[in-house]
């Protein structure tokens, strides 16, 4: 959210800066705790995380301890910045009034986070740092890591060697914070002091950063290594079979260290087995959100049972019960049967970024993404856009070239995105017969299918007309360390995401559901308002073959699109007595025009599944992408997409039709 | 010793190879960038993984991993070591 007036004050900034996956964010969740209200969620207009922390430990809090505005960064590898998510870390370094209602231009302090299993490189750019003389304490995470691998760094050598404060941080276990919040304490400066951050590194002083940290490695590893020696004489190890990796003297220089690759990795890294992996974990992806959430899609949908009848036994039948049990609840609980489902779409994306696929899996995808001229880093908010394109379009941000960057936003609304996934469940359940369930999720996974294939085709033609430079950033990704997912984090985040998108979506999707109940029954139920807006839509209806009541529900979900399956429900004055979702499937069967003809059938089912995969009637999204590219951009991205989805939808109506499919 | 061996791009390397980085070649942003990330001449680096029809590289070097594309490899100009 936006800042409050309150962190407008002249709190102190401190900013957590490090290189990407080296466990800022961890760090930044240990650091909040409970004791804060942080601000991020997907979809927000923040670019950072911002939490304000009471400074003091918690079991004697002082009151005149100072109040800090903590700001977590997105990684970056070097202080030149060559992607906007990258810039925003500069900004937050030298022009910090530019991102929010700061005091000051600069940062009180700052936390670099250095990871102890890589430290060449996490150095290298802690030099870069300490060149700018930014006031700054060194956080060192994965210690645990380095020491069982044999490469732990002696921290306050380090602290002597490059003059600053040295924290030994575990991002599992939370210890060192403590630790991290006095010297936050102790270092805390009244007034931010001034440095500035070159723009341009040249050859040589980038290899000089590396020679600095190289040599701050050999000091630490020669002087430690005789204690070393010690130790390893007075352990009795018997599961030591290394004992040439014990001794710190064999250790070799960083920048002669190779990775030795995890079996994972030999697995999913491989020419052949890596795709057939990446196949694999992706079909079970979308498998896992289909069939795993059916029993507690059940459930939600058997409470929204229980809760109609209560009401009715309640509040009897009068206009104003029927508003209740025929508006809010039937409309709203159409729609949220399908919580469980969207839950489990981020826990199953959350696993996938916190064990380190990701990564793995852009680098699978990238040489296929280049012919479409996007990257392999379009794959994480490609993917992320089948949860929801808001937080897919801030992700694309991560994306060095405009040229790929522009054309991943252009295709992120064509993703499935979690909105999509009732109307999806309705359709197709209204095309499959009940006994034969399991062709619903075959119908998914091709409607997934048609619209990546309809996305790549989108991707390349938007190449070929809109007028972009071409980009020449290439493709350089860190592989990071495979880890077991931190449960708690992840479960955490997918409930928020989930809460996030319910109190986006919510809200709209009640107020809609009562409005529609209002308009479908005044002045009476049997002339309402709704009949003549519908009516005054009715030709544009014709070719895709739907009715007016059809034709009030698809300008519905120009509000959001799963208001459409409400909406529907409201409108066939579906009771929530009978369950939701079966109830709307019988009204839907049995709906008509005047003339007798049924109006939902196979053709028009389809043709709507079509316009549905391709219209982009998110008035969220539409604001991201203004904000993201430009108003033209948005402006003509919307109007193209709903204009293609109704000619398609239009000719997959007729064209069916043609070939003798009712 | 491992002078005698020729210097190639970092593209021709064989699957599973170990090498020593020469010289990065150009001034551009792509070879800063490939700099900063640690490809600094005299590191040594191993050639995990090339992904079939032309797909990307993985590079151990420094102790961790990284993705790279074959066109940005073609910069990376290394001598491959001897196997001891």
């Amino acid at each position: 959210m936006t800042d409050t007036p309150q962190s407008k004050s002249h709190n102190p900034v401190v900013l957590l800066i490090g290189p990407p996956n080296s466990g800022k964010t961890s760090l930044y969740n240990h650091l909040t705790g409970s004791k804060s209200k942080s601000v991020n969620y997907p979809g927000s207009t923040v670019q950072y995380s911002q939490a304000q922390i009471k400074m003091g430990l918690p079991h004697h809090k002082n009151p005149d301890s100072p109040v800090i505005n903590l700001i977590d960064t997105p990684g970056i590898v070097s202080l030149i910045p060559r992607s906007q998510d990258e810039e925003v870390v500069l900004s937050a370094l030298s022009k910090l009034n530019t991102l929010g209602s700061y005091t000051y231009n600069h940062p009180h302090l700052a936390i670099v986070v250095l990871d102890a299993t890589q430290p060449g490189r996490h150095l290298a750019l802690l030099k870069q740092i300490i060149d700018c003389s930014i006031p700054c304490i060194v956080a060192v995470t994965m210690t645990d890591i380095a020491e069982k691998n044999k490469q732990g760094l002696d921290l306050s050598k380090l602290s002597d060697l490059i003059c600053k404060p040295v924290v030994g941080v575990n991002g599992r276990t939370a210890a060192g914070v403590k630790e991290l919040f006095a010297w936050i304490e102790t270092l805390l400066p009244e007034k931010p002091k001034d440095f500035v951050v070159p723009t341009h590194f040249s050859q040589p002083e980038i290899t000089n950063h590396f020679s600095w940290a190289d040599s701050i490695i050999n000091q630490i590893r020669n002087q430690a290594s005789h204690q070393d020696i010690k130790k390893t004489h007075s352990l009795s190890s018997p599961n030591h079979k290394d004992p040439q990796v014990i001794n710190g003297k064999n250790e070799p220089p960083d920048q002669l260290k190779l990775y030795t690759p995890h079996f994972l990795d030999k697995l999913t890294l491989h020419p052949v087995w890596g795709l057939v992996s990446f196949f694999i974990t992706m079909s079970f992806f979308f498998w896992l959100v289909y069939w795993a959430a059916t029993p507690a899609m059940d459930f939600m949908e058997y409470v929204f049972v229980q809760l109609a009848s209560f009401c009715t036994s309640l509040l009897g039948a009068s206009f104003f019960a029927r508003l209740i049990t025929e508006g809010l609840i039937t409309g709203g609980g159409a729609v949220l049967v399908f919580v469980p489902q969207i839950a489990i779409l981020f826990l199953a994306l959350g696993v996938l970024e916190d064990s380190g696929y990701l990564a793995r899996g852009a680098m699978m995808v990238d040489r296929l993404l280049s012919l479409l001229g996007l990257n392999g880093k379009s794959f994480v908010p490609l993917l992320s856009g089948n949860a929801c394109a808001i937080p897919a379009a801030m992700a694309a941000r991560t994306i060095p070239g405009l040229r790929e960057r522009t054309l991943t936003l252009l295709i992120i609304p064509l993703m499935s995105c979690s909105a999509r996934l009732p109307v999806w469940a309705l359709l197709l359940g209204f095309l499959v017969p009940t006994h034969k369930a399991w062709l619903a999720g075959i119908g998914l996974a091709c409607i997934y299918l048609a619209s990546i294939a309809f996305a790549s085709l989108v991707a390349w033609a938007g190449g070929k007309i809109l007028r972009l430079p071409q980009s020449n950033s290439g493709f350089q990704l860190e592989l990071p360390q495979w880890r077991r997912p931190i449960w708690k984090i992840v479960f955490t985040s997918s409930i928020d995401r989930t809460w996030s998108y319910l109190q986006r979506a919510g809200l709209t999707i009640l107020i809609i559901s009562l409005v529609f109940w209002l308009i479908m029954n005044l002045p009476s139920p049997q002339s309402p308002i709704a009949f003549s807006i519908g009516r005054a839509l009715e030709p544009l209806l014709s070719p895709m073959g739907l009715d007016w009541k059809v034709g009030v529900a698809l300008l519905a979900a120009f509000a959001a699109r799963e208001v459409f399956v409400s909406v529907l429900a409201v409108v066939y004055a579906v009771s929530a007595q009978e369950g939701t979702t079966t109830g709307l499937l019988e009204a839907m069967r049995q709906a008509t025009f005047p003339g007798g003809q049924p109006v939902f059938t196979t053709a028009t089912t389809m043709g709507l599944i079509v316009f549905f995969m391709i219209a982009l009637q998110c008035t969220t999204t539409i604001a991201v992408m203004r904000r993201e590219v430009s108003n033209k951009f948005a402006l003509g991205q919307t109007v193209c997409f709903i204009i293609m989805a109704y000619i398609l939808a239009s000719l997959m109506v007729q064209g069916l039709r043609i070939i003798g499919i009712e | 010793m491992n002078h005698t061996l020729p210097t190639l791009p970092l593209v021709q390397l064989p699957r599973g190879a170990k090498a020593q980085i020469i010289e990065i070649k150009g001034n551009t942003h792509l070879s800063l960038r490939l700099l900063e990330m640690g490809f600094i001449p005299g590191t040594h680096l191993q050639l995990i993984s090339r992904l079939l029809w032309g797909g990307s590289l993985a590079i151990s070097l420094r102790g961790s991993m990284v993705a790279l594309r074959q066109t940005d490899a073609q910069n990376i100009l290394v001598s491959p070591l001897e196997k001891s």
